[in-house]
This record gives structure tokens, C-alpha cells and sequence, in this order.
């Protein structure tokens, strides 16, 4: 396992693959209660899976078990720039609990929202409030977003391409 | 087939065609100048829109905008040192520094109009490659193909990430996915949970839109800075952008050669445009007369990473169209594509629907100049595009993955599918594991599968020692072993180091 591997290593990237270790299994025996044809594939597929994950489960812990004179890597940026990591990946390593926390809670009440009422009023809503709090946009640009999306939304969704859009429950 | 060759001209010249061309370019324009936004992830998003549209018109919108990313992409590399796109990274190397000291205006005329050649070169050679690869493909039978799916997920799996493991595990995680559903050999309902949504599977289109959108939503929304970032300063003089011109048809043999490369390494499934730039850019300054120039303003660098960006699209879409195997992220999305107008890559491709192949040529092509033409009129207010805030960009972005996914089957449900997939987006990529053996398990899952049956059907269990499919094995094999052998020799050679 290569340096950065190690580096890498954390008790979730385990658990993601016991989780795919416990899905293959679980696949794996669903599958046998279907006729040879049906089940085939998906066991010859999900064998391989499990196989392929037991294998890496066992190098893991092979890794952190084994002694290594070498000192552990930090995690921190070098690593990264030397071996090419990606913005993306520097961002979603290096926010906070509170960011993830913040962004996942819009996430949720944006789409909470188009549940509630439907996707013509939560997508006006859910701009203005957006860019007014996070963005700081003033009240007047967030509200000319919100118009141009809402407007956007009808002209070329309902009446040019007429496509059926996401309904509320309440609207 | 040189009347079909300009049959297909005519059908991409008809106004809806044509107009449906236009709008991808101007999407995949934007899309190219932003970064942040990925080629890719566009064309899952654009994906839906698809449904109602002929094959032709299809792959005219989602070509004009795969295609165009690549240029306009190295315009933001070119003027802030920023790609606008993964594969328009070497052009920051030359020709931001080129920008620095003021010549801005030649580094774009250089790299656009190369990045137009090198697609033209592109086109050529698929246009080329269709009467070679066609006895090819038809010599195959379904052992053979259910072989090539199986070398091209393990070849894509064994190149994505750092990980061989972890690549092949996602990749039988994708195949696992894809056999949700009834199963078409038996009519029985697998992994469905007494849900009738899942009868059919699970959509391609929620979970692409979402495996790659969601995590660049979310990425944008937790960094909250400016896309282009604050130190970026923008050089708007555009003077000696003839210079940049005449300069690109000087260095033509340059251009050729990274033109090849690009083809050469875009047709080997899992080779993706990252590879073929810095091959093409290493190739370049190896063969110039003053290497000492390349990383500090180097035109024959700019050439060279602007040609192969476009010309390897054209190779990738080889095996797409002879065998159904995407050769990169952006040819998986289109494989996508493929099923949906109802198209099944491969032999038809060649034969029935070559005029579909041969307007995806003409679009390559005809794209490019629309693109490049519209970026000499636009640059210079397009430069201002870069410094959008990301949080503008949100509500507009969340707005096109929920539309993305409802509009796939108009279902709730594929809005709960393309969340999940966001997910597991976010997770691979926080905890590094590959998200496109993943993509593609899903998208030749039901392929592999039914070549298997038919494979099985035909021939029985002899399939497996026919000659072709004999050799495939052996190159199935020399993918898996080749990694682990390097990894061995890299951990000995660590430790003789150490023992010295």
C-alpha cells in the first residue's frame, strides 16, 4: 500500500468497506432464492465484489496492524499538491463540520420546500432567501434573480417544452 | 459511404438540428469558461432533454456541448491560470505566463485555433476509422462483446483513483445496481423491495446527474469563494491574436502529432484527457528546439496542449460507436445517451445507423468553428463571467439537478435516486474512491448481461474458449496482474532503497 494510501486510510473509508463487504454478501444470498437464469449474473457479479472487498478489508488491517519504522504522513497539504489531488477533493476534506452542517441544512430546505410546494414557488423562494443570506447579494439583485429563475422556469419549462414539473403537497 | 458521409452533412444542417447544435455549443461554452462546472457533469445534467429528440439532433445537442468544453476551457487557463476544465490544465502552464507578460492576445488566438485543428484532426480520424473498424466489429459475435464490456470496466477500473481494489470493487458495485429490476431472461423481480418503481431498474439518468452534480453543487456551496478566486487578475488585452493564428499553422506538424496523440490515447477505454495533454505537452517539449522555454511562455506549448485537448474526444467516441466501451467520463455519459434515443452502439452503428456516426463527425467539426468564432467575438466580456461569486450559482444549479432528474420519468422517485447518488458522489470522492467504474458498472451492467445470456444461448458454455474471446481473457488478465506486479516492484524497490 503506497504512502498516500496509508495516508489516506481512516476508520470510514473501513466502514464503507465493510458496508460494501455486508451488501455483496447480502446480494449474494437474496440472489440464491431465484431461478439459475435470474441469479447468474448478479452472483457471479456480487461474488466477486465480496471476494475483492475481503481481500482489501484484510490488506487494510494488515496495514494498520503491521509496525512501520516509516513515520505517518500528515494530511496535510504536500501530500496533496505532490500527488495531483484535486480542488474538490481538498474542499470536502478540509471543511468543517459547521460548513457541511450549513450547506447539507440549505440543501435539505430547498428540497423540503419542493416537497411542500412545488418547484415554480420554492425555486423563487429559495433563491431570494439564498442569496440574500449566504451570497450577501442586496435585496433587489436577489430579487431579480429570483424573478429572471421564476420566469426562466415557466417560459422554457411549462410553455415552450411543456414538461410536467415537480408538485407540492401543499401548492 | 461517402454518400452517407454527406447525407449525415445535410441532416445536421437542418434548422432543428443546426439550432439544437447551436444551444449545446453556447451551454458548453459557458460551461467550458467557468471553472468548477465540469464537461461531464453538464452533459449528465443536459441528459433528460433528450428524450423527445431524434438520435441526430440528440447527439448534435450533447456533441456541440461535450465538444466545445475542451476550447473554451483553455480560455480561462489562458487569462486567469485557472482551467476551465481538468483537461485544459497544461495550457495554464504556458499560456498564462504568455498572459503575464502581455501577450494574452496570441496565447488565445494560439490555443483556440489549435483546439479547433486538433478537433478537425479528431474527426478525420474517426471518420477514417470507420471503414476499418467495421469488419472488425462485425467479425464479433456476443462472446466477444461481453468480453470487451468486461476489459473496458476492468481497464477504467484499474486506472481510476490510486486503488486497483477499489476501482474493481465500485465497478462490481455498478453491476450490482444495474441488475436491480426485473430481469429480462426470467421476469424476475430482483433487489426491489416490493417497490414497483424499481420494477424498471434504477434510472441512468438521476444517478449520473447526481453521482457528478451533487458533489460540484455541494463543493461550491462549502468553499462559498469566488469561482475564479481572488488573485485571479484578468489581462484584457487581446492584441496578436493573428499572431497566435499564424503561429498555429507554422508549428502544423506540432499540431498533427498532438492531434494523434490525443486520438491515439482518447480510443484506449480509461485514458482520459488528463493523460493525453501532459503526454502530448512532454512529447512537444522533448521534440522542440528550445525546451528551456516550456512552463514559461512557450507557444509550441500552448499548440500542443490545445490540439489534443478536442482530438481525443474524437478518438474516445471510437470505441463508443464500434463497440459500445466508453474511452473517457464524457463518452460514458453519451453512451448514456445512446440507450435512451434507442440506439445500441456497435454494429449498428456501422451499418444501419451510420449516418448517426458520421453526423457526429460533421458536428465535431462544425461545433468547433461556432465555438471558436463566437469565443474572437466574445472574449473580452466573457473574462468578467469567471469572477462569478459561487453562491449565485447555487440556486441555479440545484435548480437544473432537481429538473434533471424529475423530468427523466416525471417520479419523485428519481429525485430520492439522484440525492442517493449525490451521496455516494460525496463520499467517493471524500474518501477517495472511484466514482466512473461505478458509472459504468450501472450503464453496461444490463449489456454485460445480456451478451452473457446471449453468449450462452448460442454456444453454450464453448463461448469461453473461442479464439478472440481466448485473447481477451489474456488481455482481462495482463490489466488486472500488470497493476500488482508494479505495485510489488515498487514496494521491493522501496525497501532495497531502505536496506542501502
Amino acid at each position: 500500500m503506497s504512502t498516500v494510501e496509508r495516508a489516506r486510510l481512516s476508520p470510514t473509508d473501513l466502514g464503507i468497506n465493510v458496508a460494501l463487504l455486508a451488501t455483496f454478501a447480502w446480494a449474494f444470498v437474496e440472489a440464491g432464492q431465484w431461478s439459475f437464469r435470474a441469479s447468474l449474473f448478479p452472483q457471479a457479479v456480487v461474488g466477486v465484489g465480496a471476494a475483492l472487498s475481503l481481500l482489501r478489508l484484510l490488506l487494510v488491517l494488515r496495514t494498520f496492524l503491521a509496525k512501520s519504522d516509516e513515520p505517518p504522513p500528515s494530511s496535510s497539504a504536500p501530500i496533496a499538491e505532490e500527488e495531483g489531488v484535486d480542488d474538490i477533493e481538498y474542499v470536502f476534506g478540509h471543511a468543517t463540520m459547521s460548513m457541511w452542517l450549513h450547506a447539507l441544512g440549505w440543501i435539505a430546505a430547498f428540497y423540503v420546500g419542493l416537497w411542500l410546494v412545488g418547484l415554480f414557488v420554492v425555486t423563487p423562494v429559495f433563491s431570494f432567501v439564498y442569496l440574500k443570506l449566504v451570497a450577501k447579494m442586496r435585496w433587489w439583485g436577489a430579487l431579480l434573480y429570483a424573478g429572471i429563475a421564476w420566469g426562466l422556469l415557466h417560459l422554457a419549462f411549462g410553455v415552450l417544452l411543456r414538461l410536467r414539473m415537480p408538485q407540492g403537497i401543499l401548492w | 459511404m461517402l454518400t452517407t458521409f454527406f447525407s449525415a452533412l445535410g441532416q445536421v444542417l437542418e434548422p432543428s438540428t443546426l439550432l439544437l447544435m447551436l444551444i449545446g455549443v453556447g451551454i458548453g461554452f459557458l460551461v467550458g469558461i467557468l471553472p468548477g462546472l465540469g464537461g461531464a457533469v453538464t452533459l449528465a445534467l443536459m441528459l433528460p432533454f433528450t428524450f423527445s429528440m431524434e438520435p441526430i439532433e440528440a447527439f448534435a445537442f450533447l456533441l456541440g456541448m461535450a465538444v466545445v468544453t475542451g476550447t473554451t476551457g483553455d480560455i480561462t487557463a489562458t487569462l486567469f491560470g485557472i482551467p476551465g476544465e481538468p483537461t485544459s490544465a497544461a495550457s495554464v502552464l504556458d499560456g498564462y505566463p504568455m498572459t503575464r507578460r502581455g501577450e494574452a492576445g496570441r496565447a488565445l488566438g494560439a490555443v483556440l485555433f489549435s483546439s479547433t485543428l486538433g478537433a478537425w484532426v479528431g474527426a478525420l480520424a474517426l471518420a477514417l476509422a470507420v471503414p476499418f473498424i467495421r469488419p472488425l466489429v462485425l467479425a464479433l459475435g456476443p462472446p466477444e462483446f461481453f468480453l470487451l464490456t468486461m476489459v473496458g470496466l476492468t481497464f477504467i477500473a484499474t486506472l481510476s483513483g490510486r486503488s486497483l481494489l477499489k476501482g474493481l470493487i465500485m465497478a462490481c458495485f455498478g453491476l450490482l445496481v444495474a441488475a436491480v429490476g426485473i430481469d429480462p431472461q426470467a421476469g424476475v423481480a430482483r433487489y426491489t423491495f416490493g417497490q414497483l418503481y424499481l420494477w424498471d431498474g434504477i434510472d441512468i439518468i438521476p444517478l449520473v446527474v447526481g453521482l457528478f452534480g451533487g458533489a460540484e453543487v455541494l463543493q461550491i456551496m462549502l468553499s462559498r469563494a469566488a469561482i475564479a478566486g481572488e488573485h485571479a487578475k484578468a489581462d484584457t488585452g487581446l492584441h496578436g491574436v493573428k499572431q497566435g493564428l499564424l503561429d498555429v499553422l507554422r508549428h502544423w506538424w506540432l499540431l498533427i502529432r498532438s492531434s494523434l496523440i490525443g486520438v491515439g490515447i482518447g480510443v484506449v477505454p480509461g485514458m482520459g484527457g488528463s493523460v493525453a495533454q501532459w503526454i502530448a505537452y512532454g512529447h512537444a517539449q522533448q521534440t522542440s528546439k528550445h525546451p528551456e522555454e516550456f512552463g514559461k511562455g512557450s507557444i509550441e506549448g500552448v499548440i500542443a496542449a490545445g490540439a489534443v485537448n478536442n482530438a481525443k474526444e474524437s478518438g474516445a467516441l471510437i470505441p463508443v460507436i464500434g463497440f459500445g466501451i466508453p474511452g473517457s467520463v464524457t463518452t460514458a455519459v453519451l453512451l448514456t445517451a445512446f440507450l435512451i434515443t434507442g440506439i445500441n452502439p456497435g454494429p449498428e452503428m456501422l451499418t444501419t445507423r451510420l449516418d448517426v456516426t458520421f453526423s457526429m463527425v460533421w458536428v465535431i467539426v462544425l461545433a468547433n468553428l461556432v465555438a471558436v468564432a463566437l469565443a474572437f467575438v466574445l472574449l473580452r466580456p466573457l473574462t468578467k463571467l469567471t469572477f462569478v461569486s459561487g453562491p449565485v450559482l447555487v440556486p441555479f444549479l440545484l435548480l437544473v439537478l432537481t429538473l434533471g432528474s424529475f423530468t427523466a420519468n416525471n417520479s419523485y422517485a428519481d429525485i430520492l435516486v439522484m440525492m442517493g447518488a449525490s451521496a455516494v458522489g460525496i463520499a467517493c470522492i471524500r474518501w477517495n474512491w472511484p466514482r466512473v467504474p461505478f458509472l459504468l458498472g450501472v450503464v453496461l451492467g444490463g449489456i454485460a448481461e445480456r451478451y452473457l445470456f446471449l453468449s450462452y444461448s448460442l454456444f453454450g458454455w464453448s463461448w469461453m474458449t473461442r479464439p478472440i474471446v481466448l485473447g481477451l481473457w489474456g488481455v482481462l488478465a495482463l490489466i488486472v496482474i500488470l497493476p500488482v506486479v508494479k505495485a510489488i516492484r515498487r514496494r521491493f524497490g522501496a525497501k532495497a532503497k531502505e536496506s542501502v
